[in-house]
C-alpha cells in the first residue's frame, strides 16, 4: 500500500452472500375432465390449472452496508399462473378411402405478481441513443409479470409535437408519469391441427395463434421520427403521423404493438407407394412440407413470437423486439421409407 | 329411442388434482466458495479496495457525486440534446430540481458512496484482526477514507450507515448529518498522530495522509453550520468549535495554515497543469484519486469527454461526446474577468504553432502523438470554450486531413449529428421551453463548454484518463481560508487569499505570460464568483451554494426550490431493502 505508485490490488467481495437461498417452489392444482362421445367422433378435456411459483429468485437491493447493490434473494412472492386448458377433437370421417382428423386446442392465462416486498423490481432495458438506461418491464404486485411501463402516448399536437398523458397532472411531462400496460404474455393461445387422407394421398397442416399480449417494438423506436434530424432513416409510418422530427426519443405506447397472430406453422402434403411387389420395402412416402409458411398478424415487426434478452441485473426482461432476425421459414422435401 | 348424448355410460371422467412440491432439502455443501468476509485477504488489499472506491466511478464519473454536486449548479448542466441525453430524464432532472427518490443518479451515487463505506468498514476489520507492521497507520487510513466517504454521504443525503466493524452482525446504524457531524469531526481530528506526513513513508497525494485530513477537517468546519441544520434560512458559521479552540471559521484558518505554511505544496503559475494528463506533477495536489491508463484500474475521461462536441476529435480515434455544458449565469460571472488566467489557455505546439480556434488557424503540426497508437494529437485549448469551433476534420478513410507537408489541417466544425449545424458553443441556451432543459437537434450546439480537464486519449480510448482527479489542493484551501476569513469578520485577510490566487496564476505565452489581476475589495458576492473561477467543476459548487444562501434561487432551466432539495433523497429501493433507514423530509 505505502509503496509509492506500484499497482496493488484490491480485493472485495463480489457478490453479497445468501446462504438461505433455495430452490424455488411451484405448486400446481389442476382439474380437469376427458371425454370421448360417438364411438371417438368427438373427444377432448377442460382442465383448470393454478399454478403458482413461490419463494421465486430474483436480484433485488440487498440491504444498505451489503457488499453488493444487489442480493440474489428467494423472495417472499407469488408469481401465479391460472386459467383454462381445452382440447376439442374429431374423427370427421373415416372410411376407406377418405380420413379427416381435426382437433382444436386453447389455454387461458392469467398471470399475476403477488406479495413482492419491494416496490418495483424493473428489467428490460430499452437500446437506442437517448435511452441509456430506460427500461420497459415492470414486476409490481398486482399486474401481470413484466408488465409495460411507459408514458401514455395520445397523438400529436398541431405543432407535430408527442402528446402524453400527464398521469400525476404537474403539468410536466417525466419519469413519473409512466403507466402500467399489459405484458408480454398473451390472455389466449391456441393451435388447430388437421390431418387428412385421400386414397394414398395424405395433406396436414397446424396453425398456431396468440391473442392479448403485446410486444414493445424496440427497433421501431429506433427508428424514430428524430432519425430526420441527423439524416437517418425513419418509418413511414411515424413520418405521416404528422410527428415533429424535433421531438425527442421517448419510450412510450406508441411503441407498444399487440402481438395477435395466426400462423400456418406447418403444411406437410404426402404420397404413399407401395412396395409389396418387394419383398425388403414395405411402401415409400414422398412429401413436401413447409414449416412457419405464414403468418397473419397486424404486428409490424418481423416475428410476433419474439423476446429479445434485454435483462437487467439478471432479472428476466418479457416482449421486447429489438433487430431480432426474421424468423426461419423451412421448406422439406423428403421421403419415408417402411422395411 | 336412446341418445348417444346422454350415455354417461360412453363418457369417460376423469378428475384429478394434483399438487407438486419442489424439493426443499437439497443440502448443499460449499466447496468453491467463501461465504462473508471472513476470510478476507490481507490488510492492504482491504484498504486498496476501499481506495479503489473513490475512482471506481463515485468521483470520478459525471454520472455520481459529480452529478449531485455539479448539475444541480449553475456551473454544469446536461441537457437532452436532440437524440441524445435524454436516457429517461434522469440527467434533465438533476438541473430542474425534479429529481425523487427513484432517480437513477442519485441511487448511484447512494450505492457507491456506501459502497466506500462498506469496503472501509471491511479493511478495518481485516485491519484489526491482523497484525502489519503499520497497523496503525494503516488502521488509521482506513478509518480516514471510512470518514471522507461518511462526510459526503452526510452532506449529500443528511444520514449514512455505519456498523461496528468487529462484529459481523451488529446492528446498523444509522448517523444523522445534524448529530454526527461534531463526533466525525473528533473522529478525524484523532487519526492524525497516526497517519503519515504526506511523501514520507512512501506516500503521495493519492494517499490519507495527516495533510488529506487538515483538508477534510478545514471542510468539515466550513460546512458544519449547515450539516447542523440544513434546511435553516440562514447559517451559524461562528459558532464555538467542536473541542473549543475558537470558531468554526477560526479551525477552517488553523487546518488551511497548516497546508498553506507547511511548505510541501506551491500555487501552479499555470492553473490548467493541476488538470492535465500529467498532473502527477502538480504542486498543489494535497488529496486525489491516481488514475492511470492501465487496464488493471479503474480510469475516467468523464470530466474532459462529457463536454467536448462529437466532431471534436483529439485523434482520429478519439471524440467527445457532446454532453454537459455551463449555464448563462455562470459564464455571464466572468464578465469583466475574460483575461483571468483560469478562463482559457491556448495551447502551443512544440514548433511554436499556436491552436488560436478564432478561424485564422490553417494547420498545426502533426508531431504530438497519441501513446498506444502513435497517431497524430489535436491538442484543443483548455478552459471555457466559447462560440464557433475550430479543429481537425477526419476523412473516410478515419485519417485526419493533412497538408502535402504533413501538417494536420484545420476546418470549422458543423456538429457531427447534425451536419449543417455550426459547432458554435453559445453563451445563450434558449431552451424552447424555459423550465426544460432540452435541445432539439437543431439546437446541439448550444452551451460553453469546460475544457478545464485535459482529454486524454491514449490508446485511443474516450473513456479512461491518466489525469489525477483533485479533490483537494492547495487552490481549495485558500479559497475555503479566504472564506473563513470573510465568514469571521476579517476582509482584508480574505481578500489577500483570493488575490493570491488571482495573481499567483499566469496566461498562455499567446497574451505575454501575463499574471492576473488583484482585486480592490470583497463582498460576499464577489467571494461567491471567485470560488466559481478557482474551484468550476471541483464538486465544490453546491456546497458553496448552499452557504451562500443561492441554492433555493431560480435559473436557467431550474426553477426556485424548497430548502429541503439541499440534501437528496435515500433511493427507493434502498429504502425497500433496508428498515433501518426513513426517507428524508420533504420526499
Amino acid at each position: 500500500m505505502y509503496d509509492n505508485l506500484n499497482l496493488i490490488n484490491g480485493v472485495k467481495i463480489a457478490r453479497t452472500l445468501n446462504p438461505d437461498l433455495k430452490w424455488e417452489v411451484v405448486e400446481q392444482a389442476n382439474i380437469g375432465a376427458d371425454f370421448s362421445l360417438w364411438k371417438n367422433r368427438l373427444y377432448g378435456s377442460l382442465e383448470y390449472y393454478n399454478k403458482t411459483t413461490k419463494d421465486p429468485i430474483l436480484n433485488i437491493p440487498s440491504r444498505v452496508l451489503s457488499p453488493t447493490i444487489t442480493v440474489w434473494k428467494n423472495v417472499d412472492a407469488q408469481i401465479v399462473n391460472k386459467g383454462f386448458e381445452f382440447t376439442l377433437g374429431s374423427e370427421i370421417i373415416k372410411n376407406e378411402n377418405f380420413t379427416w382428423n381435426l382437433d382444436v386446442n386453447g389455454a387461458t392465462v392469467n398471470n399475476e405478481v403477488k406479495n413482492l416486498p419491494v416496490t418495483a423490481i424493473y428489467s428490460g432495458e430499452v437500446s437506442g441513443p437517448g435511452l441509456s438506461g430506460v427500461t420497459a418491464n415492470i414486476y409490481k404486485n398486482g399486474y401481470e409479470a413484466g408488465s409495460f411501463f411507459v408514458l401514455n402516448y395520445q397523438g400529436v399536437d398541431a405543432n407535430g409535437k408527442y402528446i402524453y398523458e400527464d398521469i400525476n397532472g404537474d403539468g410536466r411531462i417525466d419519469q413519473k408519469d409512466r403507466k402500467i400496460f399489459e405484458g408480454a404474455i398473451p390472455n389466449f393461445t391456441f393451435g388447430i391441427n388437421s390431418y387428412m387422407r385421400y386414397k394414398k394421398f395424405d395433406f396436414a397442416f397446424s396453425l398456431i395463434g396468440q391473442t392479448g399480449g403485446y410486444l414493445l417494438n424496440n427497433t421501431a423506436l429506433d427508428l424514430n421520427i428524430n432519425n430526420l434530424a441527423s439524416d437517418r432513416n425513419v418509418l413511414k409510418e411515424f413520418y405521416d403521423s404528422g410527428a415533429s422530427f424535433t421531438n425527442q426519443p421517448q419510450l412510450s405506447s406508441l411503441y407498444l404493438e399487440k402481438s395477435d397472430f395466426i400462423r400456418l406453422n406447418n403444411v406437410r402434403l404426402g404420397y404413399t407407394f407401395d412396395m409389396h411387389q418387394l419383398k425388403f420395402l414395405k411402401s415409400i412416402n414422398l412429401y413436401v412440407s413447409a414449416q412457419n409458411l405464414l403468418t397473419i398478424t397486424n404486428y409490424s415487426g418481423y416475428d410476433p413470437l419474439v423476446d429479445a434478452n434485454k435483462q437487467v441485473g439478471g432479472n428476466q426482461s418479457l416482449g421486447i423486439d429489438y433487430t431480432t432476425y426474421p424468423s426461419a421459414k423451412t421448406f422439406i422435401l423428403g421421403a419415408t421409407v417402411k422395411f | 329411442m336412446k341418445s348417444n348424448f346422454l350415455n354417461i355410460n360412453k363418457i369417460v371422467l376423469s378428475f384429478f388434482v394434483l399438487a407438486l412440491m419442489g424439493c426443499t432439502n437439497l443440502d448443499e455443501q460449499v466447496v468453491d466458495e467463501v461465504l462473508g468476509s471472513e476470510n478476507l485477504a490481507d490488510p492492504e488489499s482491504a484498504i486498496a479496495a476501499a481506495y479503489g472506491q473513490l475512482g471506481d466511478g463515485t468521483f470520478v464519473d459525471h454520472g455520481s457525486v459529480f452529478a449531485l454536486q455539479e448539475y444541480s449548479t449553475d456551473e454544469a448542466l446536461l441537457a437532452t440534446r436532440g437524440s441524445d441525453w435524454g436516457d429517461g430524464g434522469k440527467w434533465r432532472a438533476m438541473h430542474e430540481f425534479t429529481w425523487d427518490a427513484s432517480n437513477d443518479v442519485v441511487k448511484t451515487t447512494w450505492d457507491q458512496l456506501t459502497s466506500g463505506i462498506t469496503k472501509s468498514l471491511t479493511a478495518i476489520k481485516s485491519i484489526n484482526k491482523s497484525s502489519v507492521s503499520n497497523k496503525a497507520l494503516f488502521l488509521a487510513v482506513a478509518k480516514g477514507l471510512l470518514a471522507y466517504y461518511t462526510y459526503n454521504t452526510l452532506d449529500l443525503f443528511g444520514q449514512a450507515p455505519y456498523r461496528d466493524p468487529s462484529d459481523l452482525n451488529a446492528p446498523i446504524e444509522i448517523r444523522k448529518a445534524d448529530t454526527y457531524i461534531d463526533a466525525l469531526i473528533t473522529e478525524v481530528e484523532g487519526l492524525i498522530p497516526n497517519l503519515a506526513d504526506i511523501k514520507t513513508q512512501n506516500t503521495h497525494a493519492g494517499r490519507f495522509t495527516k495533510q488529506a485530513a487538515y483538508a477534510l477537517l478545514a471542510d468539515m468546519y466550513l460546512n458544519r453550520a449547515v450539516l447542523k441544520n440544513k434546511t435553516a434560512a440562514s447559517f451559524n458559521f461562528t459558532e464555538q468549535a467542536v473541542n473549543g479552540g475558537g470558531t468554526d471559521m477560526d479551525k477552517v484558518i488553523q487546518y488551511s495554515n497548516l497546508l498553506i505554511n507547511g511548505g510541501q505544496f506551491i500555487l501552479e503559475s499555470n492553473y490548467f497543469h493541476n488538470f492535465d494528463i500529467n498532473n502527477d506533477t502538480s504542486k498543489e495536489m494535497i488529496f486525489t484519486i491516481v488514475q492511470k491508463k492501465n487496464s488493471n484500474r479503474n480510469a475516467d475521461n468523464d470530466l474532459a469527454y462529457m463536454s467536448m462536441e462529437r466532431i471534436q476529435k483529439p485523434s482520429p480515434d478519439n471524440r467527445g461526446t457532446n454532453a454537459s455544458c455551463i449555464t448563462p449565469e455562470f459564464y455571464y460571472s466572468w464578465n469583466g474577468n475574460h483575461d483571468d488566467p483560469r478562463f482559457q489557455r491556448s495551447y502551443q505546439y512544440e514548433d511554436g504553432t499556436w491552436f488560436r480556434n478564432d478561424g485564422t488557424d490553417v494547420s498545426v503540426p502533426s508531431t504530438s502523438k497519441v501513446e498506444g497508437t502513435g497517431k497524430p494529437w489535436f491538442h484543443f485549448n483548455r478552459g471555457l470554450q466559447v462560440g464557433q469551433q475550430y479543429g481537425p476534420k477526419l476523412l473516410a478513410n478515419g485519417s485526419f486531413d493533412m497538408t502535402a507537408d504533413g501538417r494536420i489541417k484545420v476546418y470549422k466544425l458543423f456538429t457531427e449529428k447534425n451536419t449543417t449545424l455550426a459547432a458554435d458553443f453559445t453563451p445563450e441556451l434558449n431552451f424552447d421551453n424555459p423550465s426544460e432543459a432540452v435541445f432539439t437537434q437543431s439546437q446541439i450546439n448550444r452551451g460553453v463548454r469546460n475544457f478545464k480537464f485535459e482529454f486524454d486519449p491514449g490508446y485511443g480510448n474516450n473513456g479512461t484518463s491518466g489525469m489525477d482527479v483533485p479533490l483537494y489542493r492547495l487552490g481549495t484551501i485558500y479559497m475555503m481560508r479566504a472564506e473563513a476569513y470573510f465568514r469571521g469578520g476579517n476582509i482584508a485577510g480574505a481578500l489577500a487569499d483570493i488575490n493570491i490566487l488571482r495573481t499567483s496564476t499566469t496566461r498562455d505565452a499567446l497574451n505575454g505570460n501575463a499574471p492576473g489581476v488583484a482585486l480592490a475589495s470583497l463582498d460576499a458576492n464577489t467571494l461567491f464568483k471567485e470560488s466559481g473561477y478557482e474551484l468550476y467543476w471541483e464538486m465544490y459548487r453546491r456546497k458553496a451554494m448552499i452557504r451562500f444562501g443561492k441554492f433555493d434561487l431560480p435559473g436557467t432551466a431550474k426553477p426556485a426550490s424548497q430548502p429541503y432539495r439541499r440534501i437528496f433523497p435515500i433511493p427507493q429501493a434502498t429504502l425497500d431493502a433496508s428498515n433501518d433507514l426513513s426517507q428524508n423530509p420533504g420526499y
